[in-house]
């Protein structure tokens, strides 16, 4: 249904509101046609790793294997050198372009993140978190040269309770 | 990088002759060298269904095939179907039934359940959900697509005992 777009401006009339969804008639006990649904049944849907961009690259991540890491040293010279590979990136790079996102909640004030960067800088706190960023041409490029990526790393304490998180001698995962 | 390998191969009724590396599968193959879109990479290992495609007249997984294998062969993928409009009743219930929400898993479902109403034309609910076990669908919890392919399953058995009657 289409939504329109309320001006606040002062001074600008406002339309009667719509009745509420549940008020109308039309929906009740309906059969509601669903439109655009033929296509996706020809394989004529656009999903996003169905886009080709003029000049698009394709991305691969090394990933930290545990869920609290210090990461002591990325080697990543021999991963440049494949053919295809346009960038190897790392948090140090991606934080001086990108700044760390932080997640508020609007009916929450006061309820935040922690600050997020694209990919870890000195320790990755989840299982999983990117670390290292291997941009190629195609992503099998990116793939093999993932293969070529070694990291030095050191495990801290992975923190796994909520209970025991609380707790004052429990090591601050964001401090 | 490993040298790249001749095929040919006939999709939808076209014939191609392309060179790929002997691990590029055939979604890869259909999808990228060939543009064809409609076939999905949900896993890329073999659980999801949604590149199944048929190769030699048999359904396979996109994604466990690897292009070479094709070679000298016959593959037949939604875009070929749709157009050949042999599963257009098939399409239909799917849609009258809204058998799909994101729409991502139903190429594959349709290809598999293609299969099925081809070889099995009195297959039972039972065995209907035995057959489609093989594709994920996490949007619709796949009762409107096992309705719908019964209903198929129903309607031809029933031309076709109409067609008997009046031969």
């Amino acid at each position: 249904m289409k939504r329109d777009v309320v001006n606040l401006e002062p001074g600008v009339d406002q339309p009667a509101p719509l009745a509420p969804v549940t008020e109308d008639a039309r929906y009740i006990g309906a059969s509601v046609p669903r439109g655009g649904i033929e296509r996706l049944t020809q394989g004529l849907g656009q999903y996003v790793d169905d886009l080709e961009l003029p000049r698009m690259a394709h991305v691969a991540y090394w990933r930290s294997p545990v869920a609290h890491m210090r990461i002591r040293k990325i080697h990543a010279d021999a991963a440049r050198a494949v053919a295809g590979v346009l960038l190897v990136a790392d948090g140090h790079d991606l934080a001086k372009v990108c700044k760390p996102w932080v997640a508020v909640l609007g009916h929450l004030a006061g309820m935040k993140s922690a600050p997020q960067y694209p990919l870890a800088v000195e320790r990755a706190c989840w299982q999983g978190e990117p670390v290292v960023a291997v941009v190629a041409e195609t992503r099998a490029q990116a793939e093999d040269a993932l293969q070529l990526i070694s990291v030095d790393w050191e495990a801290l304490t992975a923190i796994t309770n909520m209970e025991t998180a609380l707790d004052p001698s429990t090591p601050l995962i964001h401090p | 990088m490993a040298d790249l390998y001749p095929i040919r191969v006939t999709v939808n009724g076209e014939t191609h002759q392309c060179s790929v590396q002997p691990r590029t599968h055939l979604a890869d193959f259909l999808r990228e060298t060939l543009g064809l879109k409609g076939s999905h990479l949900g896993c890329e290992h073999g659980v999801c269904g949604a590149c199944t495609v048929e190769l030699n007249g048999h359904m396979v997984r996109g994604c466990l095939t690897l292009a070479v294998q094709a070679d000298g062969g016959t593959v037949n993928t939604i875009e070929g179907v749709s157009r050949a409009g042999v599963i257009r009743d098939l399409q239909q219930a799917f849609v009258q039934r809204n058998a799909l929400q994101c729409g991502f898993c139903t190429p594959g479902m349709l290809m598999a359940a293609k299969e099925l109403i081809e070889q099995r034309p009195d297959a039972s609910r039972a065995e209907v959900r035995e057959w489609i076990s093989g594709n994920y669908c996490r949007c619709t919890g796949y009762h409107a697509i096992v309705d719908a392919i019964c209903e198929v399953l129903q309607h031809r058995r029933a031309a076709t005992v109409r067609t008997e009657a009046s031969a």
